[in-house]
């Protein structure tokens, strides 16, 4: 059997059966498309891009290469890749080292979202069968779908390229020469290509659009971890040549700027792509290659309360919430190690984590003085740096942890907007029993992202650090936790919203920014005054560590505790006396 | 007599908005009633009142004699709804659905929930995610059917379903019809309405127009009229509750209403009356005279 025969081969012939009309349904895609990926590319390519400036200043040309050493250390290597600026000192090198792992990240997610628009999630709503019975080729769709991606990579290789030589160019002495910003965009491209590639092959494999996406960030994340060990040992190297993700790295931008690994992606997308054109020439439409497996016929004890249902939503959010704060925080406890410099050498973060503590280094010290300063300074509170540093990190996850625990409240809000809430209440659960189950869940959530991400930055600290007497696991946990009744305040706050505004309830997130701006600006760095940080529960939580001797005060905590669980009983109290769901009809 | 629903002076504000006004309706235990009505009348409102989801803004909603929204629980425990538009969980699978419906409203019979999928010819095993509007709509009526309730308030429960399994439907409710179960259905299809209810009401722009059997409301309505007489019938159109009158080849064709018959067939025997007929309006007509007759 030939490809010939399985696509069409009717009286217009090969080129018109297959790809009729492939031109105009590109123009279409990228009509439906402008704003969505315009907005990504802005936004995703305006962060790569302002970040040249913005570490340029943040860390002064004579402090810049302090860093190498942490970035050398094998849990960072894991985290960006292979440490370039540690043998090629430009701030292009170090950028590239900071930056190119995570940008490319992201463009392959912005191409998995956009490959599973343009094709499998088309074909699930009905779409692309209006599409087919036009006179349009079999192959046309995804020929157009694969045209459109490669637009769309190349506009977001140009736009980061040029905008990054301009910096480069404007900046002092940055060794951003044009060939390495081009090839900076193109990895960025050519990254993106080869994960559509695989996600449009994915979408001919599996039964529907959720399943291909899943399998798309699943291959995501095994090529991110298999490229580890070769870009941390060069012995391994093979694993990070056969992984598009380390495979990435090897184009080395702004160091030796070598352009055949963008032209071995080229071939893996063209093969990927041919691939999945043969695919969807001989499956039906709308099925999937890999049948789908048949889900339970009957429910699980989870089916029988409003709570196990709240739960049995949440399940998949929960796992992925607490594993990326424990990553997250594994992250940070990677540099627990390398403190000392990192600190020292930077204005930005003295304030921030010594600050609190009254300490200041004079700026004329040289690097290795300031270290010593710095050290006698922290001796002389009775604490270590460590636990500095790990204060300021919570203050920070803590106030990122409201964002897990306010959308399991929003939940129940979205369940009402989308008629479900209204099918579990129509059976006999009284609006309290249904609200408090999510309320419960967010409760419980806050204090699972704390507790996970103190684990990881201690489990990591652990490999990173020469003794853990300066950061016990008491302390992680008790520099964590403190932040949770902080947390639960804010859920109230989300609960009393749904109740008594529910079409407002997003003013959770406006309170969030506000939190995030006025204590971390307005207390950090004294940009704003001070008083507007007390509008948020943060400001009360109690500076860690405390001085040998001292105990923490349960009074605060006690307290917030109290007004979140009287904030969420009003919440659930009025929810309980309003309309669900008003609609007419 | 006992009550399975009592409506009395029941108005809904939406903002400035009114969406019921002044809504009265008696349904008596194990009667089956048809609430019907145009789109937008205010008939899934309604609904939601009963349910204890929306709150009545001013009169009395009462379900087995206790408050809709004060009691909702506890009626609850004994009611079955299916929404015409039954939006799912994606991500759980139809029998999840239909055992975490079961459940929450009380007693299990497994038997009963097999046979009715094995009817209602439902996948259990599949993601709601991949269902069709039908399928959607037959999880939930397996879900209502299976569980051991006193009244299902069904709400365009059929919209989606095909002839086939719109009879499986109407098995079902004759059956809780026969066990003495009260259904409260608001539907479009005039055949099921005819065939299923005892009583119907019609809502038009939130309010009950009309309630009653079938048979009172034809009374209310017009027959069509076809008469072929000796002489020239004159004088017709002057006659009150005559309308559309058109000379047809076969003969003169007009509609009366159904007050005015006798005045009528009066008038017509001084021409000679050759033929007769009249034809009583279908269920469909009487409910376009009624959907109609506001927008006129």
């Amino acid at each position: 059997m030939t490809a010939r025969e399985e696509l069409g081969t009717g009286r217009g012939g090969f080129f018109i059966e297959n790809f009729a009309n492939t031109g105009l349904l590109t123009q279409f895609m990228l009509r439906r498309e402008r704003v969505n990926t315009l907005l990504w590319i802005l936004i995703f390519g305006g962060v790569v891009i302002l970040l040249v400036p913005g570490l340029f200043y943040a860390l002064p040309a004579d402090e810049r290469f302090a860093i190498v050493d942490a970035l050398a250390m094998p849990a960072m290597v894991l985290m960006v890749g292979p440490a370039y600026s540690a043998y090629h000192q430009t701030f292009g090198a170090l950028y590239t080292n900071f930056m190119m792992l995570f940008s490319a990240l992201t463009a392959a997610l912005m191409n998995i979202f956009l490959v599973i628009r343009l094709t499998r999630a088309d074909e699930e709503k009905g779409r692309y069968e209006v599409l087919r019975s036009l006179p349009v080729g079999r192959l046309s769709n995804l020929g157009a779908a694969m045209v459109t991606a490669l637009i769309v990579n190349i506009a977001l290789a140009l736009f980061v390229g040029l905008f990054m030589f301009a910096f480069g160019t404007v900046l002092y002495d940055t060794g951003m020469c044009f060939n390495g910003s081009m090839l900076w965009g193109a990895t960025l491209g050519a990254t993106g290509m080869v994960f559509g590639a695989f996600t449009v092959l994915f979408a001919q494999l599996t039964a529907s659009a959720r399943t291909a996406m899943g399998y798309a960030f699943l291959t995501l994340g095994v090529f991110f971890f298999l490229r580890a060990p070769g870009d941390i040992d060069a012995e391994w190297e093979i694993l990070a040549l056969i992984s598009p993700m380390g495979l990435l790295l090897r184009t080395e931008a702004y160091i030796s700027n070598a352009w055949w690994p963008i032209a071995a992606m080229a071939g893996i997308c063209v093969l990927l792509i041919a691939i999945a054109f043969k695919l969807t020439a001989i499956r039906d439409i709308d099925q999937g290659l890999i049948p789908a497996r048949a889900g339970r016929a009957h429910g699980s004890f989870l089916m029988k309360t409003p709570s196990g249902l709240a739960f049995k939503l949440m399940r998949t959010g929960i796992v992925v919430w607490v594993l990326s704060m424990f990553a997250i925080g594994a992250s940070y406890g990677a540099v627990l190690g390398a403190l000392d410099e990192f600190i020292a050498s930077n204005e930005m973060y003295q304030q921030l984590i010594l600050g609190p503590f009254g300490i200041t280094i004079p700026q004329e010290l040289p690097l290795e003085e300031a270290i010593i300063y710095m050290r006698r300074a922290v001796s002389a509170v009775g604490v270590s740096l460590p636990q500095m540093f790990s204060s300021m990190i919570f203050l920070i996850m803590g106030i990122f942890a409201t964002v897990p625990a306010a959308l399991f409240v929003l939940k129940a809000r979205s369940e009402e907007n989308e008629t479900r809430a209204e099918l579990v209440l129509a059976a006999s659960v009284s609006r309290t029993r249904y609200l408090t189950g999510f309320v419960i869940l967010a409760f419980i959530m806050a204090a699972l992202v704390q507790l996970f991400s103190a684990l990881g930055m201690f489990a990591v600290g652990l490999t990173t650090m020469e003794s853990m007497d300066d950061f016990p696991l008491t302390f992680a946990l008790q520099v964590a936790l403190i932040f949770v009744p902080a947390i639960w305040v804010k859920v109230g706050i989300a609960v009393l919203l749904v109740g008594a505004l529910p079409k407002k309830a997003g003013f959770i997130w406006a309170y969030f920014a506000y939190t995030f701006i006025f204590l971390f600006f307005g207390r950090g760095f004294g940009i704003t005054p001070e008083w507007m940080a007390y509008l948020s529960p943060y400001a009360f939580v109690e500076q860690l560590p405390l001085a040998p001797g001292e105990s923490i005060n349960p009074v605060p905590p006690v307290i917030k505790t109290a007004l979140a669980i009287a904030l969420s009983v009003i919440g659930i109290r009025l929810y309980g006396k309003r309309d669900v769901n008003a609609v007419i009809g | 007599m006992n009550y399975n629903v009592e409506v009395t002076n029941l108005d809904k504000h939406f903002g400035k908005f009114q969406a019921l006004k002044g809504v009265n309706l008696q349904i008596a235990e194990g009667e089956v009633f048809a609430y019907i009505g145009p789109n937008g009348a205010g008939k899934s409102t309604t609904i939601r009142v009963l349910l204890g989801i929306l709150q009545a803004s001013r009169g009395e909603v009462k379900v087995f004699g206790m408050d809709a929204w004060k009691d909702a629980v506890e009626i609850h425990k004994r009611i079955a709804y299916v929404p015409g538009d039954v939006n799912l969980w994606p991500n759980l699978t139809g029998g999840e659905v239909i055992d975490l419906f079961v459940n929450l409203r009380g007693k299990h019979d497994k038997a009963l929930r097999a046979r009715l999928i094995k009817d209602f010819n439902l996948d259990p095993t599949k993601k709601c995610r991949t269902y069709s509007k039908g399928n959607r709509q037959k999880v939930a009526l397996v879900a209502a059917f299976a569980s051991d309730v006193d009244l299902y308030i069904l709400d365009e429960p059929t919209s989606g379903l095909d002839p086939l399994m719109e009879q499986v439907f109407q098995a079902c409710v004759l059956e809780q019809k026969r066990k003495g179960k009260g259904v409260f259905l608001s539907s479009h299809i005039m055949s099921e309405v005819e065939r299923l209810c005892d009583r119907v009401g019609i809502i038009r722009d939130g309010e009950v127009v009309q309630t009653g059997t079938l048979d009172d409301l034809r009374h209310l309505t017009r027959y069509a009229m076809t008469v072929v007489t000796e002489r020239t019938v004159e004088g017709l159109g002057a006659l009150q509750g005559v309308h559309d009158i058109a000379n047809e080849a076969y003969g003169l064709h007009f509609y009366v209403d159904t007050a005015h018959m006798g005045a009528v067939v009066n008038h017509l025997n001084g021409f000679g009356i050759k033929k007769l007929e009249s034809v009583p309006p279908s269920l469909e007509e009487l409910f376009m005279q009624h959907y109609r007759r506001e927008s006129a």
